[in-house]
């Protein structure tokens, strides 16, 4: 794959993934032309199109379009797979997507981009995989900002069923908890909902 | 100094903007923070403005200045930094900044690390957007991590070679050892990843591709794996709609592709599963098909025997038939790359094919037309023509050029009778009449010349469909043409396949001055148009009067080309109306040109250009240019080429006088001589004009070649003389000398050569036109001819003039040209 865009039905771009070198003003143009050929496609037409000297395989899921840039000997139907799968695992995410969610937490969805794909390429066909990896990651940001001196950060505590064992293990969760005082690692409990907890950013 | 708004924040309140101005505005005041911010150095808020930047980006705004502060995040020890950081080094950095770079020594750090996310991170980055440098600095890391029995990072790592082996090929031979193992996973995603790395490392280089087959049996491997996958059952973590893991699959087969090309043992051993694969799997859903997809393209590819190939192409009609648009679509591209080797299995589902071209979805009915044309063939020709004019009638603008053009040819190729031919061709020209392609004209009007006996049929189909409407461009440069020769044959109602309609001259005459004045009709059309009318002089009888009226009219017209055709028939009129009807005469068949192939020679009959090159009368100087429908007319055959007429100049009538004396004296030492001084300077072929541009065109004439008498009868004798070009050995060039030995003048004395196929003339302007009487002067004229064959010289000179009150004219051969004017 050479690059993967979402886009709105008004031509806002939601993301942009480009797995080759170019530089901006090339990618605007390139982003302006695609998004007019995309959009101008009637409903019953195929998913297919040829553009410049890719193929281009787009599919609208409610207002956003995923469109994605192929190479000729890549497969059409499975790249059909591949952005279902994607908008499967932002809807496991996020908890019933829509477009609102990607535009508020854009970052998080090129985390599980980056999860999901590299390079172009499928790096983990299983979706469990894929979210588990994502979660902890997440709880690693966690994590570590409780570690920091800066209370004045608005960081509550956050609340959570289970440990992950191998959070657990990684001897950075466990300096930070030795580091607390009883009181707070009592208190000290992780709530696994990305909706729910703290914002750093 | 407050803390930074909040990312969310940010992205709500520009949400709210309502113009793009004020969007601007909010966007400007934020990134002023942002910067000032930057330059505290603010370690806390760091990650937060970032982020906010790269939303901004996002919106299309400038980002640039964020990109340091994207390193240092990822020099942070915070997990969220890094994670930002990483982020937006891949969205604003790439290997155009040099600022890029510096990430070198931090990503190898990260790949150190301690934590498994952290190293995951620095292998997506460097993965993604790695220059060729940073990719040459750490393949050494991701080799180690290659080997490593951590699944996670492991299915990174192998990706991460891909774009590391793609930047820098060099590379590639590194990671060859750890890549032995990588097959015998059970996790899916380094399966999936390795067989991607495989599959980079086989394409790339033919040794790695041997080497695979060869030593690592990796053929057997995957057909274990994919067998496994499909015999296996319910696998939950990665089922799609029942199928365990398509997108391993499709890779599996994609890379048994590469292996199997031209190998017949690979292609052996993965025939079973193959079948296996195109026989089991589900196909109700699209991920089946896609599957299916896949396996066939690997059949075509490989050397698959014949009962699997068949079986391909069989899903691929099936596919045909398949209500999903997107399944069509890939099923029409499939068959057209088979199309040349498997023809005869395809033919079988050529029905359907046709119905594709009533598909409403435009990517699909072009897929079908080219199908279609590939399809055609003696046999079907008739059904699938009138599919193809049908769908002509009601496709896109966007095709009916390319449409148009394949049923031409399709048409040439095929055509069962000279009257469906043109029947066809009139067809596409009413219904698609301004989409034609410009050589489209002079091939239709070869065509219809060469169907000698369809003529008055052509020329009245096309009278009748001008008559409604001609605003087709193409359709009326054809009608006009045609109608031009052959409007006596309409006239006089002669046509036997059809009804003749009654026309009178006038009529046609009409019809032909409403395309001239027309506001749609080009200056192209325009020209033909007149042209048509003036050779229309010859074939009417009452109407003359009115055709004269019509090209003086036309003498003063804006339009320059219009202009000079105009005048130049006038003068046909009044000075040269003796020629008029020989150089109006009716065309004559014409030889073949063929559209694709490149040819040796140019031929130039003078049919590849509009109308007037062949009736360009001569111009007001003393001589006349050759003509070439004349010459073809006289000489017969197919086989000599016509002249290319020159441009006439007003030349003195004694610089033939000057040559002569330049031959006489002998003049060797290179004076550029008098001749090339005749030479016109417009639109000569090059190659005759090389040799004279910078060098005199005589060689040495001392070992010259002998002169020739080349026609000596009735007092009239012509000789030749030869130099050879320095420049160009294939040109010589001929000095014809024509001398009179009566006591009569000879006037209006016209000289004619025409060559054989192999050798290309060209005549210059002559001194003059009378040949004294006594042989007191002679008429002087140059030829120059082309033999890059170097092949015999032969000639048939054709000699017209007026000798004692009456028109004298004769044909010779010159064959007795010595050896070294052509050798």
């Amino acid at each position: 794959m050479r690059f993967m865009l979402l886009f709105s039905r008004q031509g806002k771009l939601r993301l942009q993934k480009w797995y080759l070198a170019m530089s901006d003003k090339e990618r605007k143009k390139m982003v302006r032309e695609l998004m007019q050929v995309v959009l101008a496609r009637k409903p019953k037409m195929c998913s297919f199109l040829e553009w410049r000297d890719l193929k281009v395989v787009y599919k609208r899921y409610a207002s956003l379009y995923f469109c994605c840039a192929i190479e000729g000997q890549d497969n059409e139907l499975i790249t059909l797979e591949l952005i279902h799968r994607y908008v499967e695992l932002l809807d496991k995410y996020f908890g019933s997507v829509c477009e609102l969610d990607i535009i508020f937490n854009f970052e998080k969805a090129y985390f599980i981009l980056d999860e999901f794909l590299m390079g172009g390429d499928v790096q983990d066909t299983s979706k469990k995989s894929v979210l588990k990896a994502i979660e902890q990651a997440d709880l690693l940001q966690e994590v570590w900002s409780g570690s920091s001196a800066d209370k004045n950060d608005e960081v509550d505590f956050l609340f959570c069923t289970y440990l992950p064992l191998a959070l657990a293990l990684s001897c950075h969760f466990m300096g930070i908890l030795q580091g607390l005082e009883e009181r707070e690692t009592t208190l000290w409990y992780l709530f696994c909902s990305s909706n729910n907890y703290s914002d750093q950013l | 100094m407050p803390a930074p708004i909040r990312l969310r924040e940010l992205i709500r309140t520009i949400r709210t903007a309502r113009t793009q101005a004020e969007e601007r505005e909010m966007i400007q005041k934020e990134c002023a923070a942002i910067r000032s911010s930057f330059r505290e150095e603010d370690n806390t808020y760091r990650c937060r403005n970032v982020a906010k930047l790269l939303y901004m980006h996002m919106l299309g705004y400038p980002a640039h200045f964020g990109q340091l502060e994207c390193l240092k995040l990822i020099a942070s020890q915070k997990f969220t930094d890094k994670r930002i950081g990483y982020l937006g080094a891949m969205l604003l950095l790439d290997e155009r900044q040099d600022v890029h770079l510096l990430m070198t020594n931090c990503i190898k750090n990260d790949l150190n690390h301690s934590t498994q996310y952290v190293q995951g991170l620095a292998l997506c980055t460097l993965g993604c957007m790695g220059s060729s440098e940073m990719c040459r600095d750490l393949a050494g890391e991701v080799e180690k991590l290659l080997k490593t029995s951590n699944s996670y990072l492991r299915k990174k790592a192998a990706l991460c070679a891909v774009h590391v082996i793609r930047k820098v090929p060099e590379l590639m031979e590194m990671f060859l050892p750890a890549t032995k193992n990588l097959l015998n996973e059970k996790n899916h995603g380094v399966l999936h990843t390795s067989v991607v790395l495989l599959t980079e490392m086989c394409e790339r280089s033919p040794d790695m591709l041997a080497h695979f087959r060869k030593n690592e049996k990796l053929v057997p491997q995957l057909v274990r794996i994919l067998k496994n996958l499909i015999m296996s059952g319910y696998s939950p973590e990665h089922d799609v709609s029942g199928i365990s893991d398509p997108f391993l699959q499709v890779r599996i087969l994609r890379l048994l592709r590469i292996l199997g090309r031209n190998d017949d043992d690979s292609s052996e051993a993965m025939n079973d599963i193959l079948a296996q694969v195109a026989t089991n799997t589900e196909t109700s859903k699209n991920v089946g098909n896609a599957i299916l997809y896949e396996t066939v393209l690997t059949i075509m590819d490989i050397k698959s025997e014949s009962g699997l190939r068949v079986l391909a192409i069989n899903i691929l009609g099936r596919f045909l038939l398949n209500n999903d648009k997107n399944i069509r679509y890939v099923a029409l591209t499939s068959l057209l790359k088979t199309v040349q080797t498997d023809h005869n299995a395809v033919q079988r589902h050529r029905s359907t094919i046709v119905d594709c071209l009533k598909d409403l979805d435009v990517s699909i009915k072009r897929r079908a037309m080219e199908l279609s044309f590939a399809l055609v063939n003696g046999n079907n020709i008739r059904g699938m023509m009138k599919e193809l004019l049908y769908f002509l009638d009601s496709c896109e603008p966007e095709f009916k050029a390319d449409c148009a053009s394949g049923i031409f040819l399709a048409a040439e190729k095929y055509a069962p009778s000279k009257r469906w031919h043109i029947d066809t061709i009139m067809r596409v020209l009413t219904t698609a009449g301004s989409y034609v392609r410009d050589d489209a004209v002079p091939n239709l009007i070869q065509l219809i010349t060469n169907s000698v006996e369809m003529h008055a049929y052509t020329v009245q189909r096309l009278y009748k469909a001008i008559l409604g409407d001609y605003s087709q461009q193409p359709l009326v440069q054809v009608a006009a043409w045609c109608i031009g020769e052959y409007g006596d044959l309409l006239v006089s109602g002669q046509c036997e396949e059809e009804e003749p309609i009654q026309v009178t001259e006038d009529e046609v005459l009409d019809i032909l001055e409403s395309v001239l004045i027309s506001n749609m009709s080009t200056s192209v059309t325009r020209g033909y148009a007149l042209t048509a009318i003036m050779k229309l002089s010859t074939r009417f009888s009452c109407t003359v009067n009115r055709i004269k009226k019509v090209v003086s009219i036309y003498g003063s017209s804006i339009d320059v080309e219009l202009q000079q055709r105009a005048v130049e028939y006038n003068a046909l009129f009044k000075k040269y109306d003796h020629m008029r009807s020989a150089l109006l005469e009716r065309m004559p068949v014409m030889e073949k040109v063929t559209t694709n192939g490149p040819t040796d020679i140019v031929q130039t009959n003078g049919e590849t250009e509009p109308a007037p090159l062949e009736t360009k009368p001569p111009p007001s100087g003393p001589q006349p240019a050759s003509q070439a429908n004349d010459l073809l007319d006289l000489l017969g055959g197919n086989d000599i080429t016509p002249i290319i007429p020159t441009v006439p100049t007003s030349k003195p009538a004694s610089a033939g006088g000057e040559l002569l004396d330049l031959l006489g004296d002998l003049n060797l030492t290179g004076a550029p001589p008098s001749a090339p001084a005749s030479v016109p300077q417009l639109s000569q072929p090059p190659f005759l004009l090389d040799g004279l541009s910078s060098q005199p065109l005589f060689n040495d004439i001392a070992s010259g070649i002998p002169s020739i008498t080349a026609y000596s009868k009735n007092g009239l004798k012509i000789e030749f003389t030869f130099e050879r070009s320095n420049t160009n050995p294939s040109v010589t060039v001929i000095t014809i000398q024509a001398s009179n030995s009566t006591e009569l003048d000879m006037t209006d004395f016209v000289f004619q050569a025409a060559v054989p196929k192999t050798f290309q003339l060209q005549l210059l302007s002559p001194s003059s036109s009378i040949v004294p009487a006594f042989n007191t002067g002679t008429i002087t004229q140059v030829i120059k001819v082309l033999n890059p064959q170097k092949q015999q010289l032969r000639m048939r000179i054709k000699l017209t003039y007026n000798h004692k009150g009456s028109a004298m004219q004769d044909l010779a051969e010159v064959n007795n040209f010595p050896p070294q004017s052509w050798q």
